[in-house]
């Protein structure tokens, strides 16, 4: 009798349980473990219409951000307007983890009211029971997520900034010693700019994703350094050769070792490579 | 006694999960509205209609208000089968109810897509893709279709499925992507139309080209999913795709099937698969949760994109980026 009742109740919970489920693509990009792709995007009713703005659910900011080095992205993305510069993958980012902008993302992680969603900082710093993990108090100071106070966003990495390379614009934006010590980009397609290192020379390949209009110029965005589609799980390329890796925080290169972190930034940053040979060719 | 007890509570453990699972609906609820409220009278009549008077055009101020051209029947009350015209939508002379018998006039409009592609109904025959998003639009075009039917309750007031306008609603437009929290935080979106003038850039392309490989699954030259066995993706292949001229066309009944509102029928290479329960929302040709309901299942609901959008798929990690 009671091990029919066990077996009956079992049931009944595993059927509940079926219900609710995270996505391990998704991650929290997930909304509630509930929204999937919806978190960000809607097939109908957009908040921005027309190509090039991802049929984007969110309403993202406007204005003038500061960023690293005293760089400036001003965020304008229109409905009906393609953009014409590559700011979209940065600032459709900013509609959500602006926790200044959007509010619901200063909300503490799944409380009452708002979507269990982080500000970037928080993944990091805060553990599954809220708690604040040592060593991580600075990051959480920065407002409780990546923007400052007046859109200050100097306390990140650089965004909207061109990648130095050997370019047109960028061999005026820096000097040549600096444009040195970073990968080659190329131009890839009519517009596009990918790496010229296929990972042959850099066995950790370069994940990196460049954003470019023209194929001459290539910037930073946070969409270079994040796959908003993958956070645990990516594809790099070695010598040619895609290979599944697994990486952390939606990051696009294999994130998991002391040696695949350092090897993440390395894979831009030659200079700090033991692959660099300092020509600027590679 | 202790059997007895056992057993009832078997019974009601099944019943309740039946009833879960909606077993024992009738043959309209497969349709949605086409079988409940007002439009119980019309079945299939909501869109097609059997007969034409060649070339007459059938058009309604208000479901309210029928008059002597449409279905000549209070509306809600039991249909006379009498004069039914099938629609002339403005098209080519002769070709009416050539399409589907469709029941529905339309303005003739020129939509502009996503891409800034655009298309209108001139010249248009039943052999042209572009037919499975203009038939759509002759109700959901918010700013000239006839029923104003571009227009829903946002959630999660009320599920959203009712038309606003005749159910005392606030004619948000249909697919808001708002969510609103307990709190009263709204979640993004907007309450809105479609789009002013014929504007459909705020909704997912339409009438345009699926080229499968790369960041898509592969199709074959009939529009057919290589993998519609599913045996690379688990979640199956539910779209449909529409051949013009040797191309596939994704078009609005691409994602939604207008006769299945919550029950799926899959091609699985062989033959289809029909979800006997009830596994969808909103017409949604794959299984599909409602995100705010008690059921919300987001990784349910991101399959259903990834499986066209192959690039966003775990597969595609796994797989090495190439199917």
């Amino acid at each position: 009798m009671r091990k029919a009742l066990v077996v009956l109740l079992v049931t009944v919970m595993v059927s509940a349980a079926a219900w609710a489920q995270k996505d391990v693509m998704l991650g929290p990009h997930n909304t509630n473990d509930a929204f999937g792709c919806q978190s960000c995007h809607t097939p109908h009713s957009a908040v921005l219409a027309g190509d090039g703005l991802y049929l984007w659910a969110v309403n993202q900011p406007s204005g003038t951000y500061t960023t690293y080095g005293g760089g400036t992205l001003t965020a304008n993305l229109q409905s009906g307007v393609k953009p014409t510069d590559t700011q979209a993958h940065t600032v459709l980012c900013l509609s959500c983890h602006d926790s200044v902008f959007n509010t619901a993302m200063s909300q503490t992680p799944g409380s009452t009211g708002g979507p269990s969603v982080y500000s970037i900082s928080s993944p990091i710093a805060v553990g599954s029971s809220g708690a604040l993990k040592a060593g991580h108090s600075q990051m959480v100071t920065v407002n409780g997520g990546v923007v400052g106070a007046g859109n200050d966003l100097s306390a990140n990495h650089p965004v909207h900034v061109l990648y130095p390379n050997g370019s047109a614009l960028a061999s005026t934006a820096y000097d040549q010693p600096t444009i040195l010590k970073f990968w080659k980009a190329v131009k890839s397609g009519n517009t596009g700019m990918s790496f010229s290192d296929d990972g042959s020379i850099y066995s950790y390949g370069h994940s990196v994703r460049l954003f470019s209009t023209d194929g001459q110029n290539a910037y930073v965005e946070c969409g270079s350094c994040h796959n908003p589609h993958a956070q645990t799980q990516t594809i790099v390329k070695v010598a040619g050769v895609n290979k599944a890796v697994t990486t952390a925080h939606f990051l696009r290169g294999q994130y998991t070792t002391a040696q695949d972190i350092s090897g993440f930034c390395m894979s831009c940053h030659a200079d700090k490579s033991a692959a660099w040979d300092g020509t600027g060719n590679q | 006694m202790k059997k007895v007890t056992v057993i009832v509570l078997a019974i009601l453990v099944m019943a309740v999960g039946a009833l879960a699972q909606g077993v024992g609906q009738g043959p309209w609820t497969n349709s949605g509205k086409v079988g409940s409220g007002d439009h119980i009278s019309h079945g299939c009549l909501l869109c097609h209609a059997p007969h034409t008077a060649g070339g007459n055009t059938v058009s309604y101020a208000s479901p309210t208000t029928p008059t002597a051209d449409n279905f000549g029947s209070d509306w809600g009350a039991n249909p006379k089968p009498a004069k039914i015209y099938a629609a002339n939508l403005g098209l080519q002379t002769g070709t009416a109810g050539s399409i589907y018998l469709w029941a529905v006039a339309m303005t003739p409009q020129t939509y502009t897509t996503w891409d800034g592609t655009q298309f209108s109904a001139a010249g248009v025959t039943k052999q042209n893709a572009v037919v499975h998003t203009l038939l759509c639009m002759t109700c959901h075009d918010n700013a000239t279709g006839t029923h104003e039917m571009g227009a829903y309750n946002d959630h999660p007031t009320n599920n959203g499925l009712e038309n606003p306008i005749e159910n005392g609603g606030n004619g948000e437009a249909m697919g808001n992507s708002r969510y609103n929290y307990a709190n009263g935080a709204t979640w993004g979106g907007i309450a809105g139309q479609w789009g002013a003038n014929s504007s459909i850039q705020r909704s997912h392309p339409v009438h345009a080209v699926y080229t499968g490989g790369g960041s898509m699954w592969k199709i074959d030259s009939n529009g057919n999913f290589l993998d519609a066995n599913a045996s690379k993706f688990a979640y199956g292949h539910p779209a449909k795709l529409w051949m013009e001229n040797g191309k596939a066309y994704v078009e609005c009944t691409t994602c939604h099937d207008p006769h299945r509102l919550q029950n799926t029928a899959f091609w699985n290479g062989t033959n289809y698969t029909i979800s006997k329960t009830p596994n969808t929302i909103f017409y949604v040709r794959g299984p599909y949760t409602d995100p705010e309901g008690a059921s919300a299942n987001g990784n349910t609901n991101a399959n259903f994109c990834r499986s066209c959008h192959f690039s966003k798929s775990q597969e595609y990690v796994t797989m090495g980026g190439v199917e």
